[in-house]
């Protein structure tokens, strides 16, 4: 599952920012390397909750769990969980 | 970094905030915001950044009519957020805040900067914008105008007929006694709009700050057949008619939009205007001679005067998100929606209003 929805999130974050992403690993730091902005991570939260059928909150918008592919993924598999 | 209800104590910091972002404005006057961003807890939401305030999101939660639910409704307002919190998430953070806590949340008139987020938290819905709709009434009015649209602000002036062998019109400060038994008609047709009860009113246009507002009433105190709600809004070149708000019973609809076009005239105002989201008054201001100010007529080169960039073009979009939003179709068209210029914040006092204030006060 974490493959799955890290592999989803990368091809969203590589269709916005594509001179950025395919240079960077999973673990790397997306604020560091200025991937992020607002519309970028509320286009991320309804396009993840849509295809991985979960609900994320404001709180889990911290910079914890954005600053990476792998960290968002995490979230996403946690909240996945949850729903079950 | 955190997301937290705003508190009293934020308020130093928050002026600071405001006025570093949005200059000097009515948003760091502390009545009105306690007027419009507080109903008992305040309905802003700040973000903290090691003590430090570095993101805002502002909303007006009214109550709101769906379908036959009585509800909420939250405005988007301000918001503001530092660019360094921006690639963080906070603002992100702040917008699926607002867009999660309300079962309704309305998004009128979007920028450049929050328009695209609206359109990925809530929708957009075919033919449901906000227009507007002018009369004008003397050629004074072109003066407000950039040179390429005069022109045809000048041609459009026209004269407003007395309306003749109709009910009795009126001016009040109050609401009338009819009010009620009206608002209770109308609000039967609409699926999704403001819940224009007396409170409501009350707070909104009676005990506005900054801003006074006339009724303009049609019937009688006690048998009320419509009601318009008006601000007289002063500009270097003379007044304008704004009507922000619109009740009616529909066959007295027309009727009632003819009164307000012909006491405006007769106040001398250069021009009169209504903003709108939804059709219910459509046929009903164009039969009585308004006009659409758009590009087919080219009076949307009346600028929708809200300071400080006079010219500003609007986007004129509406979104709704929220739980609610997201449920049924029946909202989901043209007819069925009904919000003015008097919802939302597009009827602030404007730099040019509070200059005024400002002045008469010293």
């Amino acid at each position: 599952m974490f493959d799955e929805i890290a592999a989803a999130i990368r091809e969203m974050l590589t269709r916005a920012k594509p001179n950025v992403m395919p240079a960077m690993k999973d673990t790397d730091d997306l604020v560091e390397h200025g991937v992020l902005d607002s519309l970028l991570v509320v286009s991320l939260v309804t396009f993840l909750e849509e295809r991985f059928d979960c609900r994320l909150d404001y709180e889990d918008l911290t910079e914890e769990n954005l600053g990476s592919v792998a960290a968002m993924a995490r979230l996403v598999e946690k909240r996945v969980g949850d729903r079950t | 970094m955190k997301l937290r209800p705003f508190t009293d104590g934020d308020w130093p910091q928050f002026v600071a905030f405001a006025e570093r972002h949005f200059g000097p404005s009515h948003l760091t006057d502390r009545s009105f915001n306690e007027h419009w961003f507080r109903r008992g807890e305040w309905t802003v939401r700040v973000l903290e950044d090691e003590g430090t305030i570095s993101g805002m999101m502002m909303t007006i939660v009214v109550p709101a009519k769906f379908g036959e639910t009585e509800t909420e409704l939250a405005w988007i307002s301000s918001a503001a957020v530092e660019r360094q919190v921006q690639q963080r998430g906070g603002g992100a953070a702040l917008y699926v805040w607002a867009y999660r806590s309300f079962p309704l949340v309305g998004a009128m008139s979007s920028n450049e900067d929050s328009f695209p987020i609206n359109a990925v938290m809530a929708q957009d819905i075919e033919g449901v914008a906000m227009r507007r709709y002018v009369w004008v009434h003397d050629a004074r009015a072109e003066r407000l105008c950039l040179p390429a649209g005069r022109a045809t602000v000048r041609a459009a002036v026209r004269r407003a007929p007395t309306p003749a062998g109709r009910p009795t019109t009126f001016w009040t400060d109050d609401l009338p006694v009819g009010y009620d038994a009206l608002w209770e008609r109308v609000r039967t047709g609409l699926f999704c709009t403001t819940e224009r009860r007396r409170p409501y009113m009350e707070w909104r246009y009676r005990s506005a700050p900054h801003v006074r507002y006339r009724l303009l009433g049609v019937g009688s105190e006690t048998d009320l057949h419509a009601l318009a709600v008006v601000r007289v809004q002063s500009t270097s070149e003379g007044s304008v008619v704004r009507v922000v708000d619109f009740i009616a019973d529909d066959r007295w609809a027309t009727f009632a939009w003819q009164a307000v076009a012909h006491e405006a005239a007769d106040s001398g105002a250069m021009f009169t205007d209504f903003m709108v989201i939804g059709s219910w008054q459509d046929e009903h201001l164009r039969e009585a001679g308004f006009l659409p100010a758009d590009a087919t007529t080219g009076l949307d080169a009346l600028p929708h005067l809200l300071s400080p960039v006079e010219h500003r073009r609007w986007s004129n979009t509406f979104h709704l998100g929220g739980r609610l939003a997201r449920v049924p179709d029946a909202w989901r068209h043209h007819a069925a929606v009904y919000f003015t210029k008097g919802d939302s914040d597009r009827d602030w006092p404007t730099t040019y209003d509070l200059c005024g204030t400002l002045a008469s006060r010293a």
